[in-house]
């Protein structure tokens, strides 16, 4: 049950969070996983079939875009993925919503509380 | 190296043709798949490590398939194409025959056999006028179910349920028309003017009713092929 509520959350936000992490630096899918690891550790331990699908949702909307960058010396080609202006613009929207809306949870919680 | 790289797109291969998704979504796994096998071969990882890590093509894919259901696609493969094609061939080949039926016995006139002495007749048989054509056209409905049920069993991936459902539901109309088939079979006979029910043994095993059977057998089969593959996907 908990488990469920877990990973109804983490999908909810998931967007907003990989949207936030392209948007400070261009990034390939295997170094996105590695940076949500790096900083929150357990919570958003991806796996490349989740994240892939939110990249590639993230794309079709237009907020990401992709490109293939040259390997250098015998490496191969890599494909990375950047943030567009709309893409920047949609995170600073979820980034909004997500406090407006972890005000009106703790709002409605503590309230009970007291 | 050459080694390394083969074992990297052997397994992105595996992993591709395992995956049920479009063409257009394959190729952008594929290429997002084989960066990340890339950066972690060139963060000293081996193969086997990162077969751990992702695992086993069949795994990684499966993992895939779900995560991805919205992007996952029907996909209609060559045999339910086959039989599509194979029902709508029956159909077509039945309204021929009915049509060139229809024209002999317009022709010849020759639908009421009439059995009996000079003195009167005593039994007249309707039976070839009437079921006949009316058989055949239930059991050319029972194989164009048949057909079609197993057009949707045919199809992968995608809304299989779906197509699990519609497959069981053609099958039962098809057992349907095949067991009609079978009652509207029995010759009526007029015995002095009371109609009388009896099975035609004879003419209902005539060899081309023999072959209508058979082919009419596809909806139970295709019945039981359905609702072993619903359990299978409830499972």
């Amino acid at each position: 049950m908990t488990d469920k509520f877990v990973q109804q959350m983490k999908k909810g936000v998931l967007d907003m969070v990989v949207l936030r992490v392209i948007a400070e630096k261009d990034n390939y899918g295997y170094e996105i996983i590695q940076e949500l690891e790096r900083r929150d550790g357990e919570f958003f331990h991806l796996k490349e079939g989740t994240l892939y699908p939110v990249l590639y949702r993230l794309e079709d909307s237009g907020c990401i875009c992709s490109a293939w960058q040259e390997g250098q010396g015998r490496s191969a080609p890599k494909k990375y993925y950047t943030a567009t202006e709309q893409g920047k613009e949609v995170y600073n929207q979820y980034w909004q919503q997500w406090n407006e809306f972890v005000g009106c949870v703790r709002t409605i919680c503590e309230e009970g509380e007291q | 190296m050459i080694q390394k790289d083969d074992k990297k797109e052997k397994y992105i291969r595996q992993v591709c043709r395992n995956l049920q998704l479009s063409h257009e979504m394959k190729k952008r796994v594929e290429s997002d798949l084989r960066t990340d096998i890339e950066l972690r071969l060139e963060s000293g990882k081996n193969m086997a490590d990162i077969i751990r890590e992702l695992g086993t093509p069949r795994e990684a894919a499966a993992y895939f398939n779900v995560e991805m259901t919205a992007e996952r696609k029907t996909k209609f493969s060559g045999l339910s194409w086959f039989f599509l094609a194979a029902a709508v061939v029956t159909r077509v080949s039945f309204i021929c025959y009915y049509i060139f039926l229809n024209q002999v016995n317009d022709r010849l006139n020759e639908g009421i056999s009439i059995i009996g002495g000079a003195d009167g007749p005593t039994s007249i048989f309707i039976a070839g006028k009437i079921s006949g054509p009316a058989v055949d056209w239930l059991w050319g409905a029972a194989i164009v179910c048949g057909f079609l049920a197993a057009f949707f069993l045919c199809a992968g991936y995608g809304k299989s349920e779906k197509n699990h459902r519609i497959a069981l539901i053609l099958s039962v109309i098809g057992i349907l028309f095949f067991v009609a088939g079978i009652v509207f079979h029995l010759p009526i006979t007029y015995v002095n003017g009371s109609a009388e029910v009896h099975l035609n043994i004879k003419s209902l095993f005539s060899r081309k009713n023999i072959l209508l059977m058979v082919f009419s057998l596809i909806p139970v089969i295709t019945l039981a092929i359905a609702i072993y593959k619903r359990k299978k996907t409830k499972k």
